[in-house]
């Protein structure tokens, strides 16, 4: 704001400079002669000659006002006001004052308002470095996420919500899946529908759920559909706004894909769609399980499950005891495991050992405690129960000791229920299943993992150290795949294997601060745990960039770095002292993606902000805002009318 | 005054003198300029110089030397000074003072010597002296001038000529260079196809390569390339170059015979190499249907007649084919007696009328059983054999097989267990067999014209009804009751896979279809709706077994135990299922009726759920009919533990065991996605390597192998062998084909079976950093802590 020079009451003037003294000069020279010729005509008709006079003195005035454009005291103090994005509606007089800003705009709104290049600000670190106090922050449009109000220091926060946009919010998936996994996607639908007039304000201390609560012409079902990279609805779900949906798909094919997700409605038969947007995911093959079985006896369990895991990549032993002492081994897809006897080394290569309760209580001393100590060390143990462990010589077997297994005649079949990852409890499959006489007696240390259709439990675990062991009463899901149902069956065990084996050590990549959406330009950290690692590459379609890591504060194994990504694919790629490449791929929104979101998070910011900020600023200094030039052009422009129209209408000359 | 006229007189005859040597200066111009003319004309057009330009030439030369004749000295220098000069030169007796003619003031010396010069001067005006001196008519410089030009000219011609000479030769050079590194292309293109005269079908002319053929018909291409000094052939899917013949006026033809879908391109010769032209067309070869028949009358697959009924009985069926029936036989196996005596005799008989009707020709025949020489007691089983005209090789079409049973007054057995007449025929869809077809025909969709996607959905909707009678046939509907035993479940299930929710993959998850489904309804009765509970095929949680209910309890525990006991008995004995077959089967019935409903009218998307639904209640159908019975005889006593395990080993050879599971390399899965990953790892910039190229070939033969049965496939294979030959996914005039591939790709890649695999952190802060994380603040707030109390 320029320098004031004068004060005169409420009314303040900038520092004239020396063609405004002219401007004026000529001015009151006008009126002079105005007022002369006036006073000359009209010197017999009193009336008219003071009403004469007095239209120029306005005029002089209203064109005096016009030279010096002078300013109005303002009561609120040092007041700003700050256009964000979505804010489309430019009534405000005041938008050419240098107290009005635009953060970020679009080209579109530079041509559309013409905003001068002075009222734009790129980081809102800068709006307090244009003013040093603001005693009133009037923001319009989306607001603001957190961290750009961390940087804002201000008094009084007024704050006006734009329309909604609608479409989804907190959205949350995968990135990254296995292949054979569920992929999941959920979120929330916002779509409000209002009427043009009303665009509530906000001010401060207002309740959060105002906003929300736009007023609704009318609700509708929408409906939410994930279409896959085919371009196909793969799953639908019909919702209302303001409604959680949840919807999941097994993507085919490995590599990078993305999905897209659809939210419309029917307007008379006719699908209208409301908003779509992209979700990338990146397709894995998974790590190779090495499984051991033991078997007291061979069956057709077993020989399923070898069948199934090694079709798909596993790496099985499989020992089957055929005398006291001896057992057969057979490898599969493990010619380079050595050992086969059941030793600490053999137990440390293996992910999980799945084993018949009846060959685990025959085990030695021993190699019972060989195996118990590598449990605790990681190994994972799932254990197909059967009546051994609850016989008499067997009952203070550690087994038994664990799972407390009794005897349960009043149910020899179950519907099997497994937690489908994400999306809670289901069956996918109206078979019953044998299962064994028994029951798990109720104990805080047991974790059911799977349930019949009356919620008892069929398959327990317990932690042992950083290891699991469970117990399944389940007999013979064999079945389901003579049944046709190989699909189930296979996720089925997937979904044990997954929560049971051992935790894959491996070299991993990690992308902190990121749930679901990866924005173009936005800050990312990512973390590798491999402490010889100073560097990783990101390449994206366009360019390769290399990352420098620092050892992580938090995580003494790990490195870490920053990077920015770019909009579209984007793969880390991390190559071990052995040549081993690892890569973790990754999709990048750009800005015109996800703007419901990107407006929830931003009002929602701005609406915490509004509600912690109720203090009221204290005025350091009076402020000066400017009076419109429109009022001196109109008063001018009426009394030049009015003068003329006197000369015209009653004076005879003329 | 007399001498002054004297010098008048002198002064006036020099005058005409001047005028006379001018008129013969000027006169030798024009006479030369003339000769110029000529010589130049002549000379331009002896050295084929263009005649227009030769004339102007030469007048050019002409008017030259006209303008510096005039202004030259020699004409200039003409006047009376110059005339008094030459006079006084050539005539001595002038004494050199012929110039005091100029002088209008003479001395009395000079006046007497201009007397004296005068007198002379007359006299030899007389006498004609003057005119011998004066400059003579001559053709010399115009000669001169005009060998010159000559010279010019020819030297001009000549030098021209030579120039010439070496420009075409250099530029004749230059054209061959050209010629040389003009690339090959197609520069126009005209393919005349002949479909199979029995079609019927007119010939037509078409300017774009890809091909859209009926089987059998003859292609001929008429082609012109921008090179001519090259040989070229024509390729097919199996590689081999096939001459094109040039034409006289250099285009180049090819014709074959066309039987199989898939593609094909041309190739040039060049220094006994061939090479191929970038790109690659289709060719879909529509296949001729075999007959359709059906059999309108009778409508149920068995008929009886009671020994005293009216034996004559009425055989319509409805024929139909793409382009003609050529003959339509009934085969007819009639059978004597029973047991071991039963004896068959087979005729052959023909229909009495046919009458063409919109939807197919109608056939028609009365019989009467005395008339197949039947009595009461026999049997006569027939179906309807159709034959088409297709060319060289006709195809027949089979009907379901009907039976004729006269009864001869006893009751009516139950067939036999365990006999299952095949009453399928071989077109006849099951319903695995029509989820199958519709999948893939939502997967097509983009590939198809409307009115081809519109044929097939309608296709669909016919089997679909045609497997909706048998059933409704079997349960008795409104056709009426009638033993169907002895009829296997065309539900398509031989026991091993589940039909997977595969290609089209509007494999919508039933339960989210059974939600759409309900909610469309909603949706179309307007208004604002909750979500409603749909009810699912699953078994109820708890229900009731009746035969542990207590009848004695009055408090009702006995029956909610009985609800909630779950006793199922021995699993080994006991339907799997709580609903009879019949009930599963109307069911399925049910959803077909639905699906017809969508596929007649093109929707094959709404028509899935339903077709999966019907499947599935038939499968359930065909479980409910299975009773597993315990195994009865000797059960042997449990082992013994300490008798376990004991056994003699010696036979055993090895204890141990190494195997290697090898899937099959050319599994169709394994095949697609090896070849999705080539395609999107071969960029604009990078080319194929050696495994990717491997990859694409599989591919290739894949889809063309799945274009026999799916010729909206072949473009898409197309596509691959355009990626191999350019080595990479740049490739011109695609469009937007690579992501179609890559669509079309994911489409018939079936659902992957889930994998073990060990648990793998997530992105998400893991517990391991999370633990240590908390660890680091604890650390912190400790060290604050600490350092407050320090303070």
């Amino acid at each position: 704001m320029s320098d004031i020079f004068f004060t005169i009451g409420n009314m303040a003037f900038a520092k004239p400079q020396l063609v405004h003294w002219l401007a004026l000069l000529f001015v009151i020279v006008a009126l002079m002669i105005s007022c002369r010729a006036a006073l000359e005509r009209l010197s017999k008709q009193n009336r008219r000659k003071w009403l004469l006079i007095g239209l120029n003195l306005i005029a002089f005035i209203a064109i005096s006002g016009f030279i010096f454009k002078p300013l109005w005291k303002s009561t609120e103090g040092q007041v700003v006001t700050l256009i964000t994005a979505s804010f489309s509606e430019l009534k405000d007089p005041l938008k050419n004052q240098p107290d009005f800003l635009w953060y970020k705009p679009t080209n579109q709104q530079v041509e559309e308002f013409q905003i001068n290049p002075e009222q734009i600000i790129l980081a809102p670190e800068q709006l307090n470095l244009r003013f040093s106090k603001i005693d009133k922050l009037i923001v319009r449009g989306d607001g603001l996420n957190a961290d750009e109000w961390q940087s804002i220091n201000a008094g009084k926060i007024e704050y006006s919500s734009p329309q909604v946009i609608p479409g989804f919010v907190n959205p949350q998936w995968r990135n990254q899946v296995n292949i054979g996994d569920f992929f999941s996607v959920s979120g929330e639908v916002s779509f409000s529908l209002l009427s043009k007039s009303s665009h509530p304000e906000v001010k401060s201390k207002t309740d959060k759920s105002t906003v929300s609560k736009n007023r609704l012409v009318k609700s509708k079902i929408l409906k939410v559909e994930l279409i896959d990279p085919a371009g196909q609805v793969v799953a639908a779900n019909d919702v209302l706004d303001g409604e959680y949906f949840e919807l999941e798909h097994r993507p085919k094919l490995l590599g990078n894909h993305i999905y897209n997700i659809e939210l419309s409605r029917l307007v008379k038969n006719v699908k209208e769609i409301i908003a779509t947007e992209k979700i990338g995911v990146s397709v894995v093959k998974q790590i190779g399980l090495n499984l051991l079985i033991l078997q007291s006896s061979p069956s057709f369990e077993t020989k399923q499950l070898q069948n199934w895991a090694a079709e798909n990549g596993a790496r099985i032993l499989v020992k089957s005891q055929i005398s006291k002492d001896r057992f057969i081994t057979r490898k599969i897809n493990f010619d380079d495991l050595k050992q086969n006897d059941l030793s600490r080394e053999l137990f440390e290569k293996m992910d999980l050992v799945l084993a018949d309760s009846r060959a685990l209580v025959l085990l030695n001393s021993a190699t019972s405690e060989t195996l118990l100590e590598a449990v605790k060390n990681g190994l994972g143990l799932m254990v197909l129960a059967d009546y051994s462990q609850m016989e008499k010589a067997h009952t203070s077997h550690w087994l038994q000791d664990k799972f407390n297994l009794v005897n349960d005649e009043s149910h020899d079949s179950a519907q099997v229920y497994w937690s489908n990852d994400n999306a809670g409890l289901r069956s996918q499959s109206n078979l019953f299943l044998p299962r064994v006489k028994a029951k798990f007696n109720k104990s805080s240390k047991i974790q059911p993992m799977a349930f019949s259709s009356e919620g008892e439990a069929l398959v327990s675990s317990v932690e042992l150290g950083k290891g699991k062991i469970a117990q399944s009463l389940v007999r013979e899901t064999a079945r389901w795949v003579t049944r046709g149902e190989r699909a189930i069956y296979s996720h089925y065990w997937q979904s044990l294997i997954r929560q049971i084996s051992r935790r894959a050590i491996k070299i991993q990549i990690d992308l902190f601060g990121v749930k679901s959406i990866l924005s173009e330009n936005q800050r990312v950290r990512v973390c590798i745990n491999d402490i010889d690692s100073s560097s990783l590459s990101i390449s994206s379609s366009t360019n390769v960039q290399r990352i420098l890591l620092q050892a992580s504060k938090s995580n003494s194994r790990s490195n870490c770095g920053v990077f920015w990504p770019q909009a579209g694919w984007s793969t880390i790629l991390h190559k071990d002292e052995k040549d081993n490449v690892i890569s973790h791929s990754f999709y990048s929104a750009s800005t015109n993606q996800w703007k419901t979101q990107r407006q929830y998070s931003r009002m929602n910011a701005s609406l915490d902000k509004v509600e912690s900020n109720s203090q009221l600023a204290t005025l350091s200094k009076p402020g000066f805002l400017p009076i419109s030039l429109w009022w001196f052009w109109w008063i001018f422009i009426s009394c030049a009318s009015l003068l003329w129209i006197e000369k015209k209408l009653f004076d005879e000359s003329s | 005054m007399a001498d002054l006229d004297n010098a008048n007189s002198i002064l006036s005859d020099i005058d005409v003198l001047i005028k006379e040597a001018k008129k013969n200066k000027w006169i030798s111009f024009v006479f030369s300029s003339i000769i110029i003319f000529i010589t130049a004309a002549a000379t331009s057009w002896i050295a084929s110089f263009d005649l227009a330009f030769g004339i102007f030439i030469a007048a050019l030369a002409s008017a030259v030397f006209l303008f510096i004749s005039f202004y030259s000295y020699a004409y200039r220098s003409i006047n009376r000074i110059n005339m008094v000069d030459h006079l006084n030169r050539h005539i001595p007796e002038y004494e050199e003072s012929l110039q005091l003619v100029f002088n209008r003031k003479p001395t009395p010396l000079q006046l007497i010597q201009l007397q004296k010069i005068s007198t002379i001067f007359n006299a030899n005006t007389e006498s004609g002296a003057h005119q011998s001196i004066l400059p003579k008519f001559t053709i010399r410089f115009g000669l001169s001038y005009s060998l010159a030009i000559f010279a010019v000219i020819a030297a001009t011609s000549f030098f021209s000529n030579y120039l010439d000479r070496n420009d075409n030769l250099s530029s004749s050079k230059n054209s061959d260079t050209t010629v040389e590194n003009k690339p090959f292309e197609l520069l126009d293109s005209k393919v005349s196809i002949q479909p199979p005269g029995y079609t019927r079908v007119p010939s037509s002319n078409q300017s774009d390569l890809n091909l859209e053929v009926l089987d059998g018909s003859k292609i001929e291409w008429l082609l012109s390339f921008s090179r001519s000094d090259a040989e070229y052939f024509w390729l097919g899917t199996d590689g081999v170059a096939h001459a094109l013949t040039q034409k006289p006026d250099g285009s180049w033809s090819y014709a074959v015979e066309i039987n199989e879908t898939g593609f094909y391109r041309f190739a040039y010769k060049v220094n006994d190499r061939i090479a191929n032209l970038p790109e690659v067309y289709t060719i879909e070869v529509v296949k001729d249907r075999i007959p359709k028949i059906k059999i309108q009358e009778p409508v149920r697959s068995l008929v009886e007649f009671a020994k005293n009924d009216p034996t004559q009985f009425t055989i319509t069926a409805l024929i139909n084919d793409d382009y003609g029936i050529e003959q339509v036989d009934i085969l007819a196996s009639v059978a004597k007696g029973s047991g071991e005596a039963v004896k068959f005799r087979d005729k052959q008989f023909k229909f009495d009328t046919n009458e063409a009707t919109e939807k197919g020709a109608v056939y028609a025949k009365t019989w009467s059983l005395p008339e197949l020489e039947m009595e009461p007691g026999d049997e006569v089983y027939f179906h309807i054999k159709a034959k088409d005209n297709k060319q060289p090789r006709a195809q027949w079409g089979k009907s379901s097989s009907i039976i004729i049973r006269w009864l001869d007054n006893k009751v009516v057995e139950t067939t036999a267990e365990g006999i299952q007449i095949r009453f399928i025929p071989e077109y006849f869809r099951s319903q695995r067999q029509i989820i199958i077809e519709t999948e893939q025909l939502i997967a097509d969709r983009a590939d198809l014209s409307k009115d081809n996607f519109e044929d097939k959905s309608r296709d669909l909707g016919h089997s679909q009804s045609d497997l909706k009678e048998k059933y409704g046939q079997y349960l008795g509907d409104e056709i009426g009751e009638g033993p169907g035993e002895q009829f296997g479940l065309a539900d398509g299930y031989h026991g091993g896979e589940d039909v997977v929710h595969g290609e089209a993959s509007a494999g919508i998850e039933q339960s989210e279809h059974e939600d759409s489904e309900h909610h469309g309804s909603e949706r179309e009765n307007g208004g604002a709706e909750q979500h409603e509970e749909h009810v699912d095929e699953k078994p109820e949680v708890g229900h009731l077994h009746q035969e542990m209910v207590d009848d004695s309890d009055k408090s009702g525990a006995s029956e909610l135990i009985a609800r909630f006991a779950h006793n199922h008995g021995s699993v080994e004995v006991g339907a799997l299922s709580k609903r009879d077959p019949k009930t599963w089967m109307k069911m399925a019935v049910h959803e077909m009726w639905q699906a017809e409903l969508h596929l007649m009218l093109s929707e094959p998307e709404k028509a899935l759920p339903f077709e999966y639904k019907a499947y599935d209640y038939l499968k359930l159908a065909r479980q409910a009919e299975r009773i597993y019975v315990k195994r009865l005889g000797f059960e042997p006593p449990p082992v013994k533990e300490d008798r376990r395990l004991t056994g003699e080993l010696d036979k055993i050879l090895s204890y141990s065991l190494s195997i290697t599971d090898k899937r099959e390399a050319d599994n169709q899965n394994d095949i697609i996605q090896n070849g999705f990953t080539s395609i999107n790892r071969a960029t604009s910039k990078k080319l194929l390597s050696k495994e990717d190229r491997e990859h694409l070939k599989a591919l290739s033969k894949l889809m063309l192998q799945l274009s026999e049965t799916r010729p909206a496939l072949i473009s898409h294979a197309a596509t691959v062998e355009k990626i191999l030959t350019f080595g990479n996914t740049r490739l011109t005039a695609c469009g937007n084909c690579i992501e179609k591939l890559n669509q079309k790709l994911w489409q018939l890649m079936s659902n992957p079976v889930s994998r073990p695999s060990p648990i793998v952190l997530d992105s998400e802060l893991g517990p391991e950093p999370m633990n240590s994380y908390i660890n680091l603040i604890r650390q912190i707030d400790q060290s604050e802590a600490i350092r407050i109390g320090k303070e």
